[in-house]
């Protein structure tokens, strides 16, 4: 399981360094959208927004949610490969986890894109409809991987019955 | 469960405990126990085959539907 290790090794460095820069954010984004008059030019998602009205600021505020979320989905999966690690394959945690993982995922990725939306026709005045391709940061992909999570949640679900049935066969 | 295991007054009526017959099955006591107890999900047929051969019944002797009432 030496595959199983490099992944925690790598969430847990991730997860770390994420949250030094997520608490990092959050001073950083009161001080910019509560107290300061300064008018730092923030780039999000390629738009550079100056936090000097209501929407720029709910942009930025429902960025740093979709980045808080994103940081709880990836605690959550450290969860689920410590689980794994102490051989608790279908613990009913893990199955829950995921669900919640996937369920976070999709949530995230409306509430970030719908704002960019709603910013577009509010200051630029437009929608556009992009569809990436050859990419990992796109909506329908974040919705996939979202659904997916839920869809493994429920696999292992239905594993997790079959081994106690299993278990339970005299 | 409709299914009722009837396993215990089968054992009172041959003055049979429960380790003896889980020993002369080859099963543990606590699957027995499973068993005995109703948490059982199935029951293997080679497993019915032991317990009426050692208990000289039948499987209706020992297992037994009663409906589930609303």
């Amino acid at each position: 399981m030496k595959k199983l290790q490099f992944l925690k090794a790598t969430l847990d460095f991730f997860w770390f360094f994420s949250l030094i820069g997520a608490i990092g954010i959050l001073i950083f984004s009161t001080f910019y959208l509560f107290v300061s008059d300064i008018d730092i030019p923030i780039k999000i998602q390629g738009q550079q927004i100056t936090a000097n009205d209501l929407p720029s600021k709910l942009i930025i505020i429902a960025n740093i949610i979709t980045g808080l979320l994103f940081l709880f989905s990836i605690h959550l999966l450290r969860k689920v490969v410590v689980h794994f690690q102490k051989r608790e394959i279908f613990n009913p945690d893990v199955i829950k986890y995921f669900n919640l993982i996937g369920k976070i995922i999709i949530i995230s990725s409306l509430i970030s894109n719908l704002t960019e939306l709603i910013f577009d026709l509010l200051k630029q005045e437009h929608i556009s409809l992009s569809l990436d391709f050859g990419s990992y940061d796109s909506f329908l992909i974040s919705i996939s991987l979202g659904l997916f999570f839920m869809v493994i949640s429920e696999i292992f679900k239905i594993a997790k019955n079959m081994k106690e049935e299993n278990e339970l066969t005299i | 469960m409709p299914i009722i295991i009837n396993l215990d007054i089968m054992l009172a009526k041959r003055k049979m405990r429960s380790n003896e017959l889980a020993e002369q099955m080859g099963i543990t006591t606590a699957n027995l126990s499973i068993l005995k107890t109703g948490k059982a999900k199935a029951i293997r047929f080679s497993t019915l085959e032991a317990i009426c051969e050692i208990l000289d019944c039948q499987p209706g002797d020992i297992i037994e539907y009663i409906k589930e009432t609303q």
